[in-house]
Formats: structure tokens, C-alpha cells, sequence
């Protein structure tokens, strides 16, 4: 292991993030561009969760995408360890890659319906070249599939075959499997029936502790975040409105759309 | 006519013999909210598409009464049902957008059912339909009816799709998870709204949801489905304060409430719903049961406390 | 879930397509281990006999002489075997242009795909003319006429489905962990473009069929004295007011094979698809 330097993990630095758009997004009032992401700072120390809350257009996905490379931000910089991602050569990109997995919300949709088990969980091995030996990658591949509370047989499945619960399970082993710094998790439990959404906060909270791994939890139910987030951001049309602890933004919110969100939630 | 519903041992099937809901029993009174919650593939859905009369074709059901409104749906021609559906039962549906049609300006949609059933002439029946619409909060009525769907953002769409449902006055209104697609602060605007048109009109509402938090806070009765059947029925409060089934004491847990102490560990429902391939013996949560004793595997009863408290459960606990 | 009925008919689209098919490719074969006579065997004591006046001539000779049961045997071979190749080398270009121009995008996407509907502009069977022009006579002119032919549809194809599935989850998903650009094409993209292609080949084979039949009716593909159906129709051409069964039996070869590899196509399309979803 070579030596982790202190600090944030992962930043990003006044982050904006338009669109173009030419359809009108509410009545009456033709937009062109739209700022899905306005001017957000904001860093994740390692081991800690950091929730994201916020309505749909709040901009909390795209941030999401952004903090993980998927989407380039318009302005701004996203450091990983201090380096901004625009100046990385290749290999520290793949670092970074490794490092920074991500969760979606439809768990059967995120994998590819033609692979199996198996073969989804293996494949981030491959392509972030973390091992090169297949019988060693296989053997990984089945210690994670147990570590996520699936059995064996689940390997030789293919995704259509599974129930949603399971297939968020293979999702995290997936993400897992290249011991990552940060797993960006977008609503993983709202595609979810109730009964089985516990069971993966829950898993989610277990693997943090045995792997040190920090969470960005974005949701939009603020129960679930609650519950997940030692830190919450909340967002309203692409900028944070509110950050603090759990405690202080859900209990005693000063800003006038969080205090909304709270009332309108039903998870009282 | 006493009850607005009333349906005993509602059975659907697919072709292939799955029994996707298994002898529902439902009944509901006039002015009244009923709740019935539960997961994917409970067969809630399908309970509400059999009462509005649109259960995919391919689906066939059975029951040993089923009368809506006074119409029994065993015995009444397809015209019968098809013709109250359209004049006395309203319904909202989930997605906000598929229920509208893209290319056709809201005041030339919204008006269409109240033209065919009540006989009105468009001009009448768009009267009505400004008066709905502002009725169910939107602001500046004549620009919204103006407008094409694509143009109106998830909540707008749905308070039109409610205000459509209210047009020919009815004596019920279907509402099939009605906010999952919209914001939570929008959510509870439109539950308001389905409040305000039950207080003032006295139209009941059959509410679907997999949203306990939401029929907590807004239904009168509930009734609790889990793979196709009945597992309990209270009124809401009963339901809450002391819920006597297995499953639903679970499933209140298993929410994570903004009380929650740091460092807690959330309840968890082990193992996922039953596929329901096979046919269950005994009790069909058994699997998932912390409680389960061996009679589970071969039978399970209803029990009945007080007036209308009722729960499929062995045991009392 | 379609209702049965549906269902049942659609599955004679797929045997009804597979046996003429097979019939096809079984002429094809039995022109290289057995024919009732040489195909190119005058015999001209017995010019124009009708189908069935000769034992030793089942579907009768023609001007020279020939037997023509023979004959379509042989030219079963042109068919298939032009066909089949022209329309592998189509796909396998066109698979790679479409593909290429839905995941490089930029201006060699717009090159790649503008010159493709440049290309589907011009009638097909002036656009094979100017091949076999520009290769020359013969099979070979032939197969690279119907190969060019054979690209666009392909290209198009592969292209609208990448574009199509380059949104969905789970490639977002693959680009999240560092799936290369190649690994998305050769592992993520191909087996769900698959059974798009395979019927949409067979489908094709059916049109290549019909354009190859053609140019040997035009002359422009195989040359006399060598048998092909499209030639065959053509010689028949002076004759077959009095001799109708000179146009007839090549005739209905080729419509029984283009109408077999099209339910092929559309049996295949259906199983495939469903089985899919």
C-alpha cells in the first residue's frame, strides 16, 4: 500500500453543470439551457457518509455523475486526492476509477441482461486490471458474492432471474469487489420494496464498517438518509441550500426549503 | 345500497394458473378512504384494474360477489360496466403521463368522458372542467387547459388527470399509487387534494400504495395485501397502534423514521416476497416470519378482534 | 403476452421459412454430388420437352436441349453461395461502420453516416450495374455488387441500436468501472445486437437473392454457358409463349427461395425478440 495522504478523498470545487435544452420546462417560460449543477463545493473525508438530499431536478444525480467521472462539469474541478481528474495521466485515472464506484437505483437495469452473475461481478477486475489471474478473480468473485448475503448458486444466474433485493446485492458486490475509497450510491433503495430496503441499508452500513469505504447517499427520502448519513447536503435547483449533521438539518432546519422537505415527508 | 363495494373472494389468475390474488375480500362504505398498501406483485394493481374494469386481457378472475356501486360485475353486460366505470368511478393513475395523450391539448382531453356520459355540449363541459381545474389548485385555469401535456411538469399533470377523474361527479375514485411519480413536497399536496374533494364532495377514494407512511397519514381503513392475499385490515389508527400481524408489525419498523438514534440498527424483513410460481400452503409469509411454528407450513386462519379489526395469523402475539 | 393464436401462426412463419430454406441449401449440396444430367449437356434430339413427357426429365429441357431440373439444381448454387458471401461481406462492413460512427461520433460519425444514405439514394440495381461495371462481369462483380449493396441497411442498423442502448443503466454502469471502448463493442453491444443481426441477415439474403437473379437476368451476373436462375429466365424470355414452363420453374425457384429466407427472417425476428423480452 503506498502511503494515503490525509485529508479529503475526493472534492469538487464550485462544479456547474447546463444543459441545452429547448423544450419549456414549465408553462410559459422558454429556457435554453439549464443548470442542472450551480457553483457546488464540496469534499468527502474517507470513511464517512455524506448524504445528498433533494427533489427530482434538484441537480443531486448529476453531481453524483460529476463527483464520479461520468459526466464532465461545465465549470469547476474535481480533485481525487488532491489531483484535479483534467490533469490525471492514464494510470492515476484508473486509480481513481478503482476507487470510485458507484450503486444506481434500478439494480436490474445497471447490469447487462445477457451476463451472468458471475461475470457482472468480475468484470470491473478485469477492466481495472486488478487481477490478472482468472482463477484467483474467480475465487474473489465468490467470496464477495457470500459477503453480500447471496448464495453460491446466485453466481450462475442471470439477472432477469433475481429478485430486486438480490440484484442490489450483486450490485454492491460489483462495486465492492475492487476495494473502492468511495461507492457513490444514487437512490439504491427507492426501486426497492420496502420489506427488502432495510436489509440493504443495513448491508450498506455492515460493509462500511469491515471496509472503510465513504459513502456519497443520495435520496430523496430523507428517512432513508437520515438513517445512512453522518452528513447532509441538501440541494434545491442545483445548489446546496442547507449542509450539517443529520441531526441539526432534519431536526432544526434553518433554510426554508429544507424545512418543507422535512414537513412534507411522511417519515415522522 | 349500503356498501359502495363490496367483494368477497376476489381470485385473479394468469392462463398459466398463477393465482396473482387469492381470495380478497374488500368491501368499502360510501365516503369513506380506504388504503390498501403493499409491496410489487401483492396484487394490489390488479384488485383496483378488476374494480375500474380494464384487468389485462390475458388475466382472468372469479370471485363469489363482486358488486361496485350497486352493479354486480358477475352478472352485468360488458356495457353495463364499461358505462359506469366511465360515469361513476374516477381514477388516477401512477404515471402522470401515459394517462394523457401527448398531442392533444388538455381542453380537448380533459372534457371527453363528461360529453359521452353526461351528455353535455363541449362548451358546458369545459365550463366545468376551468371550474375542476382551479378547484384542484391550479392557479391560471384557461392558460393550463391551453396547454399540452408535454408542457406540464409531473404534479401539474396529475392534479389535471384528479381533476378529470372529478368531472362526472362520482361515487368513487380509483387512485393507483397516485404520487409515487411526483416530489415529496408535491406528494403531499395532492394527498391534500384528495382530502379537500372527499370532505367536500363526499367522493370515497380507493387508495393504492406501497407508501405505509402515506396511508398512515391519510386513510381511514387499511387493508395490508402481501403476495395476493389479505394479510390484515384495521382502521388506520388500530393498524398503527397495535398492529396484530407479523408482517405489518415488521414492515412499521422497517421505515426508518427520522427518530431514529444514531447507531441503531434498522429492523430488517429477512429473505424477499415469494415468487408465486407454486401454490403456498399454509401461511404465505412463513418464510419470512420470526414467529413461525410448524402449523404455518399447513394452515392459517383469520381472527377477528373487535368490530373490524381482522388478520390471517395462527397465532395472537 | 400475446394471446395463443397469435403465437401458433407466427411459429409456421419460422418452419415454413427453415424447410424452403433447407430445400435450398439441399439443392446446393446435390449439385455437387449428384445430377440427373450435366447442366450444360445439349441434347438436342430433345429441345423443349415438357415437364413430365420424358421420364428422364422431370421439369422438361429447353432451346438447346438441357435438362432444366439440372440446371436449377446448379444455379442453386450461384444463389446461395453469391448471396450468403455478398451479404457476410455487407454485414461484417456494415456492422463495423455503424458502430464505428455510434461510439467515435464527431465528425467521422457524420462522414461514415451521410455517405451512407448517400448510398441508399441510388436505386439498387443501377447502383449494382455501376459495380459490376466498375469489377467486371461474373460472380465476382456480382457478390461485391450486392456486398456494397448490403452495407447501408447494416450500418444503419447497428448505429440506431447503439445510439439506442448507449443510454440504457447498465452501460452508463460498465463506463462507471472503465469498460473500454472495444471491450463495450465486442462484450456489451454484440450479443444484444445479435439477434437483431442474424435476422436481419437472413432477411437480407432474400433481397440479395432478387438483385442477384437480376444482374444474371441482365447479363451482368453469371455467364453462359453456366446455369443460374436469373440467366435461365432470361433465355427463356424468346420461347415462353409457347413453352411457359421455361419462365415458370425458375420463376418459382426464386420466389420459393426469396419467400423462404424472408419467413426465415421474420420467424427468427419473432422468436429472438420474444425471446428477449
Amino acid at each position: 500500500m503506498n502511503a494515503v495522504p490525509s485529508g479529503p478523498i475526493l472534492c469538487c470545487e464550485d462544479v456547474s453543470r447546463e444543459f441545452i435544452t429547448e423544450r419549456k420546462a414549465v408553462i410559459g417560460t422558454p429556457k435554453k439551457t439549464f443548470t442542472a449543477v450551480n457553483k457546488v463545493s464540496l469534499c468527502i473525508e474517507a470513511g464517512e457518509t455524506v448524504g445528498i438530499v433533494g427533489e427530482s431536478g434538484s441537480g443531486k444525480s448529476t453531481l453524483g455523475e460529476i463527483l464520479g467521472g461520468l459526466r464532465e462539469p461545465t465549470l469547476g474541478t474535481v480533485r481525487f486526492r488532491g489531483v484535479a481528474l483534467k490533469d490525471m495521466d492514464e494510470s492515476q485515472f484508473q486509480q481513481y476509477r478503482k476507487n470510485v464506484q458507484f450503486i444506481f437505483q434500478d439494480p436490474k437495469g445497471s447490469m447487462h441482461p445477457q451476463f451472468r452473475i458471475k461475470q457482472i461481478i468480475e468484470e470491473p477486475l478485469i477492466t481495472l486490471k486488478v487481477c490478472p489471474d482468472r482463477a484467483q478473480r474467480q475465487q474473489m468473485v465468490k467470496d464477495m458474492i457470500r459477503q453480500v448475503g447471496l448464495e453460491e448458486e446466485t453466481a450462475e444466474k442471470y439477472p432477469s432471474e433475481l429478485s430486486g433485493g438480490q440484484c442490489q446485492r450483486v450490485a454492491i458486490a460489483r462495486a465492492l469487489i475492487v476495494h473502492p475509497k468511495i461507492i457513490i450510491c444514487d437512490e439504491p433503495v427507492s426501486a426497492l420494496d420496502v420489506s427488502v430496503q432495510a436489509q440493504i441499508l443495513n448491508l450498506l452500513k455492515e460493509l462500511q464498517q469491515t471496509h472503510e469505504i465513504a459513502y456519497i447517499f443520495i435520496s430523496h427520502d430523507i428517512g432513508v438518509v437520515n438513517y445512512m448519513a453522518d452528513r447532509i447536503i441538501v440541494m434545491n435547483r442545483g445548489s446546496i441550500v442547507e449542509t450539517g449533521t443529520a441531526e441539526q438539518v432534519f431536526h432544526s432546519p434553518v433554510d426554508e426549503y429544507t424545512r418543507k422537505l422535512v414537513a412534507s415527508s411522511f417519515a415522522s | 345500497m349500503d356498501k359502495l363495494i363490496d367483494i368477497r373472494n376476489l381470485t385473479i389468475k394468469t392462463p398459466g394458473g398463477r393465482v396473482l390474488v387469492n381470495r380478497v375480500d374488500l368491501d368499502m362504505e360510501k365516503g369513506e378512504i380506504l388504503g390498501v398498501v403493499g409491496e410489487s406483485g401483492c396484487g394490489k394493481t390488479l384488485t383496483a384494474k378488476t374494480i375500474i374494469n380494464l384487468l389485462p386481457e390475458n388475466l382472468s378472475w372469479e370471485a363469489d360477489k363482486f358488486e361496485v356501486l350497486g352493479v354486480d360485475y358477475l352478472t352485468a353486460a360488458a356495457r353495463v360496466k364499461k358505462a359506469l366505470v366511465g360515469d361513476r368511478i374516477g381514477y388516477v393513475p401512477q404515471n402522470t403521463g401515459f394517462y394523457l395523450h401527448p398531442m392533444i391539448k388538455i381542453r380537448d382531453q380533459i372534457a371527453d368522458g363528461h360529453i359521452l356520459y353526461k351528455k353535455r355540449t363541449p362548451e358546458q363541459a369545459l365550463d366545468k372542467a376551468t371550474r375542476l381545474v382551479s378547484a384542484v389548485g391550479i392557479r391560471d385555469a384557461p392558460r393550463l387547459l391551453n396547454s399540452y401535456p408535454w408542457q406540464l411538469s409531473g404534479g401539474m399533470r396529475q392534479r389535471v388527470n384528479i381533476a378529470m377523474a372529478l368531472m362526472n361527479n362520482p361515487a368513487l375514485i380509483v387512485a393507483d399509487e397516485p404520487t409515487t411519480a411526483l416530489d415529496s413536497t408535491v406528494q403531499k399536496q395532492v394527498v391534500d387534494l384528495f382530502r379537500q374533494v372527499n370532505n367536500d364532495y363526499n367522493t370515497s377514494v380507493l387508495m393504492i400504495s406501497h407508501d405505509l407512511g402515506l396511508v398512515k397519514y391519510y386513510c381511514e381503513r387499511i387493508l395490508v395485501l402481501y403476495a395476493g392475499q389479505v394479510m390484515e385490515e384495521a382502521g388506520a389508527e388500530e393498524l398503527f397502534e397495535h398492529p396484530r400481524h407479523p408482517y405489518t408489525k415488521m414492515l412499521i419498523k422497517v421505515i426508518p423514521s427520522l427518530n431514529i438514534k444514531k447507531g441503531e440498527k434498522l429492523h430488517e424483513i429477512p429473505g424477499h416476497v415469494p415468487d408465486l410460481h407454486q401454490a403456498i400452503a399454509g401461511c404465505v409469509f412463513k418464510d419470512r416470519c420470526s414467529y413461525r411454528q410448524e402449523v404455518c407450513g399447513r394452515e392459517v386462519r383469520d381472527q377477528t378482534i373487535g368490530s373490524n379489526h381482522i388478520f390471517r395469523c395462527n397465532f395472537d402475539l | 403476452m400475446p394471446n395463443i393464436s397469435f403465437r401458433v401462426k407466427k411459429k409456421y412463419h419460422l418452419y415454413g421459412g427453415a424447410s424452403l430454406t433447407f430445400l435450398v441449401v439441399l439443392l446446393c449440396l446435390l449439385s455437387y454430388v449428384y445430377m440427373p444430367h450435366g447442366p450444360n449437356d445439349m441434347n438436342l434430339a430433345l429441345r423443349f420437352t415438357s415437364p413430365g413427357e420424358n421420364p428422364g426429365y422431370i421439369l422438361g429441357t429447353d432451346y438447346f436441349g438441357r435438362d432444366i431440373f439440372s440446371r436449377i439444381i446448379y444455379g442453386s448454387r450461384s444463389v446461395l453461395l453469391v448471396c450468403c458471401l455478398a451479404v457476410a461481406l455487407g454485414s461484417v462492413a456494415g456492422t463495423l461502420l455503424g458502430a464505428a460512427a455510434a461510439i467515435v461520433k464527431g465528425p467521422l460519425s457524420a462522414v461514415i453516416m451521410r455517405s451512407i444514405d448517400g448510398l441508399m439514394a441510388f436505386p439498387g440495381i443501377l447502383l449494382a450495374m455501376m459495380m459490376v461495371a466498375a469489377v467486371g462481369k461474373g460472380q465476382q462483380g456480382a457478390i461485391v455488387a450486392i456486398a456494397i449493396f448490403m452495407v447501408p441497411p447494416f450500418a444503419r442498423l447497428v448505429y440506431s441500436l447503439i445510439l439506442d442502448s448507449e443510454n440504457s443503466l447498465f452501460i452508463k454502469a460498465a463506463k462507471s468501472y472503465g469498460v473500454t471502448r472495444s471491450r463495450l463493442l465486442r462484450k456489451h453491444y454484440l450479443p444484444l445486437l445479435l439477434p437483431r443481426l442474424i435476422t436481419q441477415f437472413t432477411a437480407c439474403i432474400g433481397a440479395a437473392i432478387m438483385i442477384e437473379t437480376s444482374l444474371s437476368f441482365l447479363g451482368l451476373g453469371v455467364q453462359p454457358p453456366h446455369a443460374s436462375w436469373g440467366l435461365m429466365l432470361n433465355e427463356a424470355r424468346q420461347h415462353f409463349l409457347q413453352y411457359p414452363y421455361l419462365a415458370v420453374v425458375p420463376g418459382l425457384a426464386i420466389a420459393l427461395a426469396v419467400l423462404g429466407f424472408n419467413l426465415l427472417g421474420d420467424g427468427l425476428n419473432d422468436l429472438l425478440m420474444r425471446r428477449r423480452s
